[in-house]
């Protein structure tokens, strides 16, 4: 009985020091100005108040900062399966020479910073004038979404039994018909789970579209917020906290939908490679 | 014919081959080839030259850099195995409540970096809404400079790292824990081995594997860490908390020097590449 109260008091200690951030950031945002300054600070503001979030999406470019990430979320995830998506059954339902090692070559990108191939592709983007354009960053975040997407799904593809390709094969389906139509529908759990890692990482890509875009219509939020904590004049603590929160809730609320998905995914990605 | 040819293996892999090779490959060839050169952000035409790697590796700026980066390194992945290991043994156990533990560890660790920095920027103010200077002071010292002295910075920014990146760690061992199978507990317990010796002699061996894993993972992920950082002090005070990529991003970006900077990517990509070639053999011995 002690043990398992002590059990739930580490639980308990656990998750603050995951949620204290987070739940101190959703407090800020829903005080009054006058209330964060109150010392002794409340954990449960006195007068709760949506102005916060009111003033961030009507005075600020906060609504669209979220639309353009919304954008290139879209995008990435688009181009990145209909890239991934071929190149994972290959790996799964043929077999050739040096394909683990072809694999871990994919593998080595994954273990890049963005950084690295960011400084080239700034100058030859310039140069080519794809600074400022999402198909340019697109490519980019494609390029970097693809290894771990492609890994993610050949252990989908590798989980789905080879004799359903054999009968639809008999009945004389095309490759493209077998993944299209035998491959594709059972997969849908992998597809998932790639779907949403391709969504938060493109939604957290800061540093790529900080250099190649320097217009502030084109920012997505990562951007934007780092943007708006320097444009708030005088007292903001309030005001970041709501634009916060309202660039994490994309995030927090595909969480509370598809835990299993992400859990599935996190432990399956990381022993696959 | 048409058909004939979707029966080949690398049609499939063409598509992944074009966009690898024109947005990641080259632009990795090139960095290397500027980090040879003398290039500045707006010259066109540039010479070939060592004086990147000489400038870099005699000046005293790089290896403050390293050295920072060596710290945040270590200790980040030092603590995100700790607590990741605790973490995972205790929602092992699987009672009620687990599930919110879990829950709250994946959402920290889907916050994007930069939503890190601004969150805990506001925890570490010194003002009315730092709330972790409140607990200080309620516990009877002084307020604590987080973002202001140069080994503060340091120790905030790798706290915030290992806020974020401590979910991730726990739910891989948590995989690895459930792996281990009962019946050795079980035989241990008819042996009568105490929970500390059934720790040390079944559990720790068992997670070995994961824990190199993991490891060289958490370490690779903190090694490209960028955003946090950035968002909570950009790389200061003075260069305190400038890590290998935030020292790359300020010699091409701030200081217009384009080769310097991919010499610094350059060194990054060889320190990352002995980590992953470490992360494959490991991998190959385990299979």
């Amino acid at each position: 009985m002690v043990k398992k109260i002590s059990i739930y008091m580490l639980y308990g200690l656990v998750s603050i020091f995951f949620l204290l951030p987070i739940l101190w950031t959703i407090s800020l945002s829903l005080k009054t100005t006058s209330e964060i300054f109150i010392f002794p600070p409340t954990f449960i503001p006195k007068d709760i108040t949506f102005d916060n979030f009111l003033y961030v999406l009507n005075n600020t470019t906060m609504t669209t900062y979220l639309w353009n990430s919304f954008k290139l979320v879209i995008y990435t995830v688009f181009g990145t399966l209909l890239v991934a998506i071929p190149a994972a059954y290959s790996f799964s339902r043929f077999d050739f020479k040096n394909k683990s090692k072809l694999l871990f070559v994919i593998l080595i990108f994954q273990m890049i910073s963005p950084i690295v191939i960011g400084i080239p592709i700034y100058r030859y983007y310039s140069n080519l004038g794809l600074l400022n354009n999402y198909f340019g960053l697109s490519m980019v975040y494609i390029a970097i979404q693809i290894p771990f997407a492609t890994f993610l799904l050949k252990g989908g593809f590798d989980a789905i039994p080879k004799e359903l390709d054999e009968a639809a094969k008999i009945d004389g389906a095309s490759r493209f018909q077998l993944l299209h139509k035998v491959i594709l529908p059972v997969a849908l759990p992998a597809l998932a789970s790639a779907t949403i890692f391709i969504s938060i990482n493109a939604w957290s890509q800061f540093l790529l579209p900080y250099l190649l875009l320097d217009r502030t219509s084109q920012y997505p939020v990562s951007v934007g917020i780092l943007m708006t904590q320097g444009n708030f004049q005088q007292i903001s603590t309030h005001y970041l906290a709501a634009a916060s929160i309202i660039a994490l809730l994309p995030a927090i609320i595909m969480v509370f939908l598809l835990q299993k998905f992400i859990l599935k995914a996190l432990t399956a990605g990381a022993v696959k490679g | 014919m048409n058909k004939n040819i979707m029966e080949r293996w690398w049609i499939w892999v063409i598509p992944l081959a074009l966009v690898l090779g024109v947005f990641f490959l080259y632009p990795l060839l090139n960095v290397i080839r500027l980090s040879f050169s003398n290039a500045t952000i707006t010259t066109i035409k540039e010479g070939f030259t060592f004086e990147n790697y000489i400038h870099i590796l005699t000046g005293s700026d790089f290896w403050q850099v390293m050295k920072v980066t060596l710290i945040f390194v270590f200790a980040s992945v030092l603590f995100q195995l700790l607590l990741g290991l605790i973490t995972a043994m205790l929602i092992n156990k699987d009672l009620f409540g687990s599930s919110l533990v879990k829950l709250s560890m994946i959402t920290a660790w889907v916050v994007p970096g930069i939503i890190t920095g601004v969150i805990w920027s506001i925890m570490y103010s010194s003002s009315s809404w730092g709330i972790l200077n409140y607990f200080i002071r309620l516990l009877g010292f002084d307020q604590i400079p987080f973002l202001y002295t140069p080994s503060w910075a340091l120790f905030s920014v790798v706290l915030a790292n290992v806020w974020r990146g401590t979910g991730f760690s726990g739910i891989m061992q948590y995989a690895a824990l459930r792996g281990i199978p009962d019946q050795l507990y079980e035989a241990a317990a008819i042996d009568g081995a105490s929970t500390w010796q059934q720790f040390w002699n079944i559990t720790l061996p068992q997670l070995k594997p994961m824990l190199m894993i993991n490891t060289i993972l958490i370490t690779i992920y903190t090694f490209n860490t960028y955003d946090s950082i950035f968002a909570l002090t950009k790389g200061g005070p003075g260069s305190s908390t400038t890590v290998l990529s935030l020292g790359a991003y300020k010699q091409v970006f701030r200081h217009l020097n384009l080769g310097r900077g991919s010499a610094y990517a350059v060194i990054m990509l060889v320190l990352s590449g002995t980590f992953t070639i470490l992360y494959a053999g490991f991998m190959g011995s385990d299979q």
